[in-house]
Parts: C-alpha cells; sequence; structure tokens
C-alpha cells in the first residue's frame, strides 16, 4: 500500500481547495503578508534582477525623451516669458483705454451739463472723488482746489443732483460737505407738496425738512429740489427725493419729511463744482 | 501531470509577472499581459479534471502570492481556481482547440476572474482601486491576443502539446 497515491474524486479536490482558499481570504493579513514577504525574500535575486532589467530597458528611451521633455520645457519658458510680456502690454493697453475713457467720460459729463439751457451761463469745473469722509460719510475729498477756481460756499453736483457745497479748499484739493451732513442748511421746496422748508442732514444719506407746511402727507419718490440762493445757478436742481413723512408731534398741522440724495454717493467717482455764473 | 515541472513555470511566469512584462506593455504602462491567466487556461484545457482543479488553484495562489491585490491572500485562489475549474469541465462540453477560440477563452476567463477577485477583496476590504477598462478589457484581450502563442513552449516544457480529448459521452 505504501507508495500509492490516494485517489480523490475532482469534486472532493474542488472543495478542499476552496476551502483552503476561503481560509487564506480570511487569515490576518499578518499572516498572509509573511507569506508573501518570504517569497520575496527566496526569490529576491531573480526579481531585482528582473526589476533592474526592466527598469534598464526603461531607462534607454528615457534619455531620448529627456531630451524631449528639454526641449518642451525651454519651449514652456519660452512661451511663459512670451506670456508675461503680453500680460505687460495688455495691462497697458487697459491702463490707455481707461485713461481714454476717463476723458470721454468727462467731456460727456460736461455735454450733459451743458445740455440744460440755463447751464450754459454756468462754469463747472470738474473734479475727482478722493474719498468719502467725516464721522457720518456725509463729506467728500476732490482732487480740485483753488489752483482750479474753487472756494468754499460753491456749489457741487454729482450724477446731475445737487449733493453739497465746497465747505473748505486748499491748493489742490477741496472738502465738499454734503447735504446729508449734520451740519448741512439747504432751503428746498417738495415739489409734489409745493411746500418749501430747511433740509438738514442727519449723516447716513438721508436728511430730513422739519416743520413743513402742507395739506397733505409727502409720498416716497417726491422730489425735493434746492432753492435759489447766493451763488446758486438760478434754476431748480433735484437734492433728494423723500422716503417717508410723519407728522410734527408739537404741531400737528406740520410735517417731518425724511428725505435722501438721488446720488449714489458711495459710489461716486467724479462731481461737477459750479464755480461763478458768467 | 509533472508537478515538478508545473511548479517550476508557475513561478517562472509569477516572477516574469512582477518583472519582465513590465517591459511588455501597450497604450501605458499598467496594461500588461497575465501570464498566470494564460497558464490558468492552458491547463484548464489540457489537464485531467482533478489535475485542473489542483492547477487551478496553485496558479491562483501564485497570482496572489507575487502580486497581491489588496494586501491579502485569497481573491485569486478563489476565482482562478473556480473559474479554472468550470473552463475545464466546459472544456468537456466542447474543445477549445482552435487560437481565435483559445484566445477567447483567455479573454473570457480574464474578466470573470477579475471581476470574481474585486468582489471577493470585499469581503474583507475596501478595493483600493478598480480600472474596469484596464482590468476588465484591455488586460485580458491583450493576454487572449498572446496567450495562444505562449501556449507552444509551455505545451513542450509540460509535454502537453495536443489537446486532452473531449470525455467520451455515454
Amino acid at each position: 500500500m505504501t507508495g500509492k497515491w490516494v485517489k480523490t474524486s475532482k469534486r472532493m479536490t474542488f472543495t478542499y481547495c476552496v476551502l483552503g482558499g476561503l481560509i487564506f481570504l480570511f487569515s490576518p493579513a499578518s499572516v498572509t503578508g509573511r507569506l508573501q514577504l518570504t517569497y520575496a525574500r527566496l526569490f529576491s535575486w531573480p526579481l531585482s534582477v528582473g526589476r533592474q532589467v526592466t527598469v534598464a530597458s526603461r531607462t534607454a528611451p528615457v534619455s531620448e525623451t529627456g531630451r524631449t521633455i528639454d526641449t518642451h520645457r525651454q519651449l514652456q519658458d519660452k512661451l511663459a516669458t512670451l506670456q508675461t510680456q503680453h500680460r505687460k502690454l495688455r495691462n497697458h493697453l487697459a491702463n490707455r483705454e481707461a485713461q481714454l475713457d476717463e476723458a470721454q467720460r468727462k467731456i460727456d459729463e460736461l455735454a450733459r451739463l451743458r445740455s440744460v439751457p440755463e447751464w450754459n451761463r454756468m462754469s463747472f469745473q470738474q473734479a475727482g472723488v478722493i474719498s468719502l469722509t467725516g464721522q457720518a460719510q456725509s463729506e467728500l475729498m476732490v482732487d480740485r482746489g483753488q489752483d482750479d477756481g474753487l472756494a468754499v460756499g460753491q456749489y457741487v453736483l454729482g450724477d446731475l443732483s445737487m449733493i453739497g457745497v465746497v465747505s473748505a479748499v486748499s491748493a489742490q484739493t477741496a472738502r465738499i460737505k454734503l447735504i446729508t451732513d449734520p451740519t448741512s442748511r439747504i432751503p428746498v421746496r417738495v415739489e409734489q407738496l409745493d411746500a418749501r422748508g430747511v433740509m438738514e442732514g442727519r449723516g447716513s444719506g438721508t436728511a430730513e425738512i422739519s416743520q413743513v407746511p402742507a395739506r397733505q402727507q409727502a409720498r416716497p419718490g417726491d422730489r425735493v429740489y434746492a432753492l435759489n440762493t447766493p451763488g446758486f445757478p438760478g434754476v431748480p436742481i433735484v437734492a433728494a427725493e423723500v422716503v417717508d413723512s410723519r407728522r410734527d408731534p408739537d404741531n400737528p398741522m406740520l410735517w417731518s419729511i425724511r428725505v435722501r440724495t438721488v446720488c449714489d454717493i458711495a459710489n461716486l467717482t467724479s462731481v461737477a463744482v459750479i464755480i461763478s455764473e458768467k | 501531470m509533472r508537478w515538478l515541472r508545473f511548479a517550476v513555470l508557475v513561478l517562472v511566469a509569477a516572477i516574469l509577472q512582477t518583472t519582465f512584462v513590465d517591459m511588455i506593455w501597450i497604450l501605458n504602462a499598467n496594461i500588461k499581459p497575465d501570464l498566470l491567466l494564460i497558464l490558468l487556461v492552458f491547463f484548464a484545457v489540457r489537464c485531467d479534471p482533478t489535475d485542473a482543479v489542483i492547477a487551478s488553484f496553485a496558479i491562483g495562489f501564485a497570482a496572489d502570492l507575487a502580486s497581491p491585490t489588496a494586501g491579502f491572500m485569497g481573491p485569486r485562489i478563489l476565482s482562478f481556481g473556480v473559474f479554472g475549474t468550470l473552463l475545464n469541465d466546459l472544456h468537456n462540453v466542447f474543445a477549445i482547440q482552435r487560437l481565435p477560440f483559445q484566445g477567447a477563452a483567455i479573454f473570457v476567463m480574464g474578466i470573470v476572474t477579475a471581476l470574481a477577485s474585486h468582489l471577493l477583496v470585499y469581503l474583507r476590504a475596501e478595493p483600493a482601486g478598480f480600472s474596469i477598462a484596464r482590468q476588465c478589457f484591455w488586460q485580458p484581450a491583450l493576454s487572449g491576443v498572446i496567450g495562444p502563442f505562449v501556449f507552444l513552449p509551455v505545451g513542450w516544457w509540460m509535454h502537453m502539446n495536443g489537446s486532452r480529448r473531449r470525455r467520451p459521452r455515454h
């Protein structure tokens, strides 16, 4: 009996093998990992030689590839340099275009001012806004001053509406007190009510017209015009619009009307200062 | 069945699979023929049923040993073993003798064993990365193209040139 193979059926062999496979599958990774490491250690020589040959076979074309890569990198560097130059030129062009646009915009602004017949008698000085200052953000610094003919008390237009008066002036710059400044007092007329009053600044882009004698309530959106005063053009110029109104608590016959500027002062980039009447 | 020759052959194939086969790639470095898959089909087609079962599982063991799929062994032992056995049974129904059929058999086996291994890995862990295109198409396809030509030297080495006869039907 010795030396004889024990005949096992295919089905049993298959079953044993599947069981063996499952045992391997669910064995801890440390155990199977040790088997794999043993294999790698036992056949380290052929494996390493094979790896070296493989790597060497890849190295040969790599030198050729390397030259291609170098050429590619040089071209990329050149491209980057050209792109930088292109970017500079593009920025230069953009600056020039912006300057041209700015000049065109000033021309348009002045042309619009001239389009009002009464304003033809006036002289305007275009001034760029430097900053919005003041505690209540109710003052503007502009880049024109005494040298350009600006003087304290001159009225200032923004987006063709009255926004304030020049309150201080230096040689090159000037400060404009906006109509929303708490110290600002401007005589105005509420058009729809045909009522007059004094508009006092309240800061934060609002003002209030107190003690307005009116038979009816002002509606939101009603226009408020600055009245004629010395140095004023002599034509009505819109200054604000009604936000809301309420009866005066002391005298129910009078109204307090809250208004706001009709010009987006926060985004204003330039203003027109009324210099003098011709 | 010459088991010593078989062991040497499988061992050499396993070593070649992780070394020299890296040189044979098409389209990208990850697409290369699977020598052990080719051997699996060879032995499944040309061995007796019991030998085919043992050979299939042994080749799967070598495959797991040489290039573990997810850090542990088992998925390819089972997938190679089961599908090698099935192919052997199928060969009893119709002979896979012509080169195109052998190539097609390798291709199909490559797909099913890759899918089965991938699913078996799920029993233990989250599979690291599975490229369906590469593992289920390109690699089996390349193996299927090369495989029939590898059969000749393998058959010479194993003294198994000439397909196993189909089992007579009673």
